[in-house]
C-alpha cells in the first residue's frame, strides 16, 4: 500500500456525502432522526459553553462586579490591562512556561515513543507502554502538592542536593523569586507525557511496514529514519499537540495557583491567573472578561497560524 | 512547613477575616448611631423594663434554608464554639417550633466569594452566617431588618426586639446610611482573635524572656536563633501570605497611633455612618486615602516596612515559600518558639493537640521609642473581636434581600428572635468558651486553672479602646494583594525600602481610581 492508498480520500466519505442537488430542508428531513439525537447534546453545549463565551465577550465592554455595578465603559478595560502591573507582568511569565511546554510536549514524548516504538520485542512495548501510562491516573492535584514538598526547604531536591555535596545550592526553590518559575517548571520531571506519547506511538504504529522496510532497504536508519519517515508521518500528532500546548499554556493557571498563589511577588503569575483574582478575589467581572477575550484571541490567532502554517505530510498527500 | 505547620489554614484565615472584619466597639467610647442604635440599651442584661411575658409564637411550620460557615458537624463542634453552640440553638428553637425545619447550606470555600455567588444567581440561603465583609456589606443585597426591630421580639420581655441588643452591636451591623443589615447575639467581655503563641521552654532553654516590647522580641530572638532553634514561624508565601498583612497591618497599627489614626477618626466623609474604631470601610479608607489622611509615602508605613524586614530574620528560613503540607506545625513539634494563633486555635491546642512543652500565649510585642521614633509604646490591638472588655459580637445574621418575597421570611425572623432574646444570649454567654464576662472581671476569676488562663491571657482584653486597622485590606484585595506581593519582592530583596514604596504608592493609587470609579454614588469628587 503506497502513501496514497493512505491518503485522506476514502471512498466511504465520499459515499456519505449528501447529494448537492438536495435542498437543506430535504436534508435534514432525511436525517431528522439523527439531527434530534444530536440536538439535546448541541443544545447544551450551546448554553454551558458558546452562551457563557457570548457573555463574557459583552461584559468585556462594562465595569461589571457581578450584582451591582453593571455601567457600559467601551474599551475601557482593555485599555485598564495596559496600565495592570501585574498583569504585564505575568506575560513573560506566561511565555517562558509556554516556550518550555512546548519544547518539553516536542521532545521527551516524542522520543519515548520513537524509543518504545522500535522496541522489537512486543511484549516489552506492551508493558513499557502501561509503565509510562499508569502514572497518569494520579489526580494532578496530588502530583502538584507532591512536588510543592519536594521543592520545600527540606525536600527531596534539596535532601538529593545535600547527599551528592551541593548544599551552597539548596534553597526554598518556590520562595526565591529568582527560582520559582523555573521550579514550576520542573513539575513532572522527566516529563514523560503518557497520554502524548501514546499519541505519537498511536501515529507511529500506524506507518506501513513496509515503507519502513523500503527506507531501511534504502539505507535511512536511526536518526536519519526518524526525521525523514516516521517525524513526517506524524506530523498530524504534532500538530495537534503543538494547539493543544498552546491553548493549555496560555489558559492554565492551576500550577501558580496552587503551588505558588502567583509569588513570591508576581514571579509565577500568569495572565489566566491575574483573570482569576480579578473574578473571584476583585469581583471585577468585567475586567477579568475581557483578559478572557484578549486570551481567546491569541489562542485563536497561534492556533490559526499552526493550522495555517504547519501542514502534514498525510494532509499534503490527501490533497 | 504547611498550613497547619503555620496552624492558621485557609479555613482559619477565613474565620479570622470574618473575625477581623468583625470589630466590634467599645461601649462606652461612641456615641449611639442615631438611625438604628437606642441610646438607652447598653446591655441586653440590663434591657428596659419587661413590657409582657414572651410568648413564642405557635405555629409555625416549613422550612429554610441557612448558609452556615462550614458543615456544623461533631467535629467542627469540637474545634468551633460559635458552631457547636449555634446547633445547641438550632436544636432549642425547634422545640419550641415542632413543625418547622432548618436546612444548613454550608458555604464551601470563602464566605464573601460564595455568597456572592449566590446573591448573583439569585439562589442565597434564606439566612445566612456572614461577617461584615466590606465588599459584600451593601444594602442593596441585604434586608433591611431597621423595620422589624421596632416589633416586638415574642421571645423577650422587651418592648422592642431592638431592646434586646447593646448599642455597639447594632451599629456594628449598620450599613453606610443606616440599614441595619447584620444581628449578632452579643458575646460579652473582650476576646481579642489575634495573638502570639510561645514556647515557655525555648524560651528557657535560650535564657530569653517572654517579651513585652519590640526591643526585648528582638534580644529574646537573638538569644533563641543564636542557641540554635527558630524565633519565629512568619506565613509569608503561597497560600499563607495573607498572615504578613497581619503583622504589617499590626506594625502600622501601632505605629500610626497617635499621628495617621487620629485623623483618620477626624476626617470623616460626612455622608458615611461609620463610626471611629469599628473597622474602616472602603468608602472611609478611600476617603482617606483621597484626603490625604492617609499615605503610603507616610513615615508610618515606611517604618512598618522596615520593622517588618528587620524582624525576618528571625523567621523559618524560607518564609517566602508556600507551606508544605506534609511537615505539619513546627510549633506544636517544638521547632520554632512563636507562632500566630487566632483565639480558635485554644481550644484544640488545650483539649486535643497538648504540645508536649509549656506554654502560653502574649500579645504582639508594642514598639517603643528605642526601636521607633513613631513607637508609643501601645498595645497591640486585636483584629476583629472587642477592644473594649464589654462585648463582641458572635453568630452574625445576614438576611438576603430575596428572602423578602419568600413564605420562609416569618420563620428566618422567629428564630433570630430567638436566638438573639436575652434569655438565649445569657445561656450563649455562660456555655461558651471562654465565657463571656463583666468588665472588670478578671482572668483570674475566669480561669482558675493556670494552664488555661496561660492559654487564653493574650485574648483577654478587658480595657476600653478600638479594633486594629489593616489599612490596605480595608480599601479593596486588590490593594491587599499588591501590598502582600510587593512585601514579598522587598523581604527578597529583589526590591529596595524606596522602590517598594513607590510601587505600592502607584498600586494603591492605581486600586483607590478604580475604587472610586466603581462607586459613583460616594461622589467622591467633592471630598476634600
Amino acid at each position: 500500500m503506497s502513501l496514497a492508498d493512505r491518503s485522506l480520500k476514502p471512498t466511504m466519505q465520499t459515499a456519505n456525502r449528501p447529494k448537492e442537488d438536495q435542498s437543506l430542508l430535504a436534508r435534514i428531513m432525511k436525517s431528522k432522526y439523527l439531527y434530534l439525537m444530536v440536538l439535546p447534546t448541541a443544545g447544551l453545549v450551546l448554553l454551558f459553553s458558546y452562551l457563557p463565551a457570548l457573555i463574557a465577550i459583552y461584559r468585556s465592554f462594562y465595569m461589571w462586579d457581578g450584582i451591582r455595578l453593571d455601567k457600559f465603559i467601551g474599551f475601557g478595560n482593555f485599555s485598564t490591562m495596559l496600565q495592570d502591573p501585574v498583569l504585564l507582568e505575568s506575560i513573560p511569565n506566561m511565555l517562558k512556561l509556554l516556550l518550555f511546554s512546548l519544547f518539553i510536549t516536542l521532545t521527551v514524548p516524542l522520543t519515548n515513543a520513537v524509543l518504545i516504538y522500535r522496541l522489537a520485542h512486543a511484549r516489552m512495548q506492551y508493558w513499557l507502554r502501561v509503565l509510562f501510562i499508569v502514572p497518569a491516573v494520579v489526580p494532578s492535584v496530588v502530583t502538584i502538592l507532591l512536588w510543592t514538598s519536594f521543592f520545600s526547604s527540606d525536600g527531596l531536591i534539596n535532601i538529593i542536593l545535600r547527599a551528592v555535596g551541593l548544599d551552597t545550592i539548596t534553597r526554598a526553590w518556590l520562595g526565591d523569586p529568582d527560582t520559582a518559575l523555573y521550579a514550576i517548571m520542573g513539575v513532572g520531571f522527566p516529563w514523560a507525557g503518557g497520554l502524548t506519547m501514546l499519541f505519537y506511538l498511536a501515529g507511529l504504529m500506524n506507518i506501513p511496514e513496509s515503507l519502513i522496510d523500503a527506507a531501511t532497504v534504502d539505507g535511512a536508519t536511526g536518526l536519519r529514519r526518524f526525521w525523514s519517515i516516521e517525524l513526517p508521518l506524524i506530523m498530524g500528532q504534532v500538530k495537534l499537540f503543538i494547539i493543544l500546548t498552546i491553548i493549555g499554556g496560555l489558559q492554565n493557571f492551576s500550577l501558580p495557583l496552587i503551588m505558588t498563589d502567583g509569588g513570591p511577588g508576581y514571579s509565577t503569575m500568569v495572565p489566566a491567573l491575574r483573570m482569576y483574582y480579578a473574578a473571584t478575589q476583585e469581583f471585577r467581572m468585567g475586567y477579568a472578561s475581557a483578559i478572557g477575550l484578549v486570551l481567546f484571541l491569541v489562542i485563536f490567532g497561534l492556533t490559526y497560524v499552526n493550522l495555517r502554517y504547519i501542514r502534514t505530510t498525510v494532509e499534503f498527500e490527501a490533497q | 512547613m504547611s498550613e497547619s505547620r503555620g496552624k492558621l489554614n485557609r479555613r482559619g484565615f477565613l474565620r479570622l477575616s470574618a473575625v477581623a472584619a468583625t470589630g466590634v466597639v467599645a461601649a462606652g467610647c461612641v456615641p449611639a448611631v442615631p438611625t438604628a442604635a437606642p441610646t438607652t440599651a447598653p446591655d441586653a442584661s440590663a434591657a428596659t423594663a419587661p413590657a409582657s411575658e414572651p410568648v413564642a409564637p405557635a405555629g409555625l411550620a416549613g422550612k429554610f434554608t441557612w448558609g452556615t460557615q462550614g458543615k456544623w458537624d461533631e467535629k467542627t463542634e469540637a474545634e468551633w464554639e460559635t458552631a457547636r453552640l449555634a446547633n445547641q440553638l438550632m436544636k432549642k428553637w425547634l422545640e419550641k417550633q415542632p413543625e418547622a425545619q432548618i436546612e444548613q447550606v454550608p458555604i464551601a470555600g470563602a464566605l464573601n466569594e460564595w455568597i456572592r455567588t449566590q446573591l448573583t444567581g439569585g439562589t442565597a440561603p434564606d439566612v445566612t452566617f456572614m461577617w461584615r465583609y466590606p465588599d459584600i456589606f451593601r444594602a442593596e443585597w441585604w434586608l433591611d431588618l431597621n423595620p422589624e426591630l421596632d416589633k416586638k421580639n415574642p421571645y423577650s420581655t422587651n418592648a422592642m426586639w431592638r431592646d434586646d441588643f447593646r448599642s455597639d452591636i447594632l451599629e456594628y451591623g449598620l450599613a453606610e446610611k443606616g440599614e441595619l443589615i447584620l444581628l449578632a447575639v452579643t458575646l460579652k467581655g473582650g476576646w481579642g482573635q489575634v495573638a502570639w503563641l510561645y514556647n515557655e521552654d525555648m524560651f528557657k532553654k535560650a535564657g530569653a524572656q517572654v517579651p513585652k516590647t519590640w526591643s526585648e522580641l528582638l534580644v529574646a530572638c537573638k538569644k533563641i536563633k543564636d542557641a540554635g532553634m527558630i524565633p519565629f514561624y512568619q506565613g509569608a508565601g503561597g497560600d499563607s501570605a495573607w498572615m504578613l498583612d497581619w503583622l504589617f497591618s499590626l506594625v502600622f497599627d501601632m505605629l500610626a497611633e497617635k499621628t495617621v489614626l487620629p485623623k483618620l477618626w477626624e476626617h470623616i466623609d460626612p455622608t458615611d455612618k461609620w463610626k471611629p474604631g469599628t473597622p474602616p470601610s472602603a468608602k472611609q479608607m478611600a476617603h482617606a486615602l483621597k484626603t490625604g489622611a492617609l499615605s503610603v509615602k507616610g513615615e508610618e508605613f515606611k517604618e512598618a516596612f522596615k520593622i517588618v524586614k528587620d524582624f525576618s530574620q528571625y523567621w523559618q528560613s524560607d518564609f517566602l515559600a508556600p507551606p508544605d503540607t506534609a511537615s505539619g506545625d513546627w510549633w506544636t513539634q517544638g521547632k520554632v518558639a512563636m507562632r500566630w494563633a487566632g483565639m480558635w486555635d485554644i481550644k484544640p491546642l488545650l483539649n486535643e493537640i497538648q504540645p508536649a512543652f509549656e506554654w502560653g500565649t502574649l500579645l504582639m510585642p508594642s514598639i517603643t521609642s528605642e526601636t521607633s521614633a513613631l513607637g508609643t509604646g501601645a498595645a497591640q490591638r486585636h483584629l476583629g473581636g472587642s477592644e473594649g472588655g464589654s462585648a463582641r459580637a458572635d453568630l452574625p445574621f445576614m438576611v438576603p434581600k430575596t428572602t423578602l418575597d419568600k413564605p420562609t421570611l416569618p420563620l428566618v425572623l422567629d428564630f433570630m428572635q430567638f436566638c438573639t432574646a436575652p434569655e438565649q444570649i445569657d445561656w450563649f454567654n455562660k456555655n461558651y468558651d471562654p465565657p463571656g464576662y463583666e468588665p472588670g472581671t478578671p482572668i483570674e476569676q475566669i480561669f482558675p486553672d493556670e494552664k488555661k488562663r496561660k492559654a487564653y491571657q493574650a485574648y483577654y482584653t478587658d480595657v476600653e479602646g478600638r479594633n486594629g486597622v489593616q489599612p490596605l485590606s480595608a480599601l479593596s484585595n486588590g490593594a491587599n494583594k499588591a501590598q502582600i506581593a510587593i512585601m514579598q519582592n522587598y523581604l527578597g530583596d529583589k526590591l529596595s525600602l524606596d522602590q517598594a514604596l513607590d510601587q505600592l504608592d502607584q498600586a494603591v493609587a492605581q486600586e483607590l481610581d478604580k475604587v472610586i470609579a466603581e462607586n459613583p454614588d460616594w461622589n467622591a469628587n467633592d471630598w476634600q
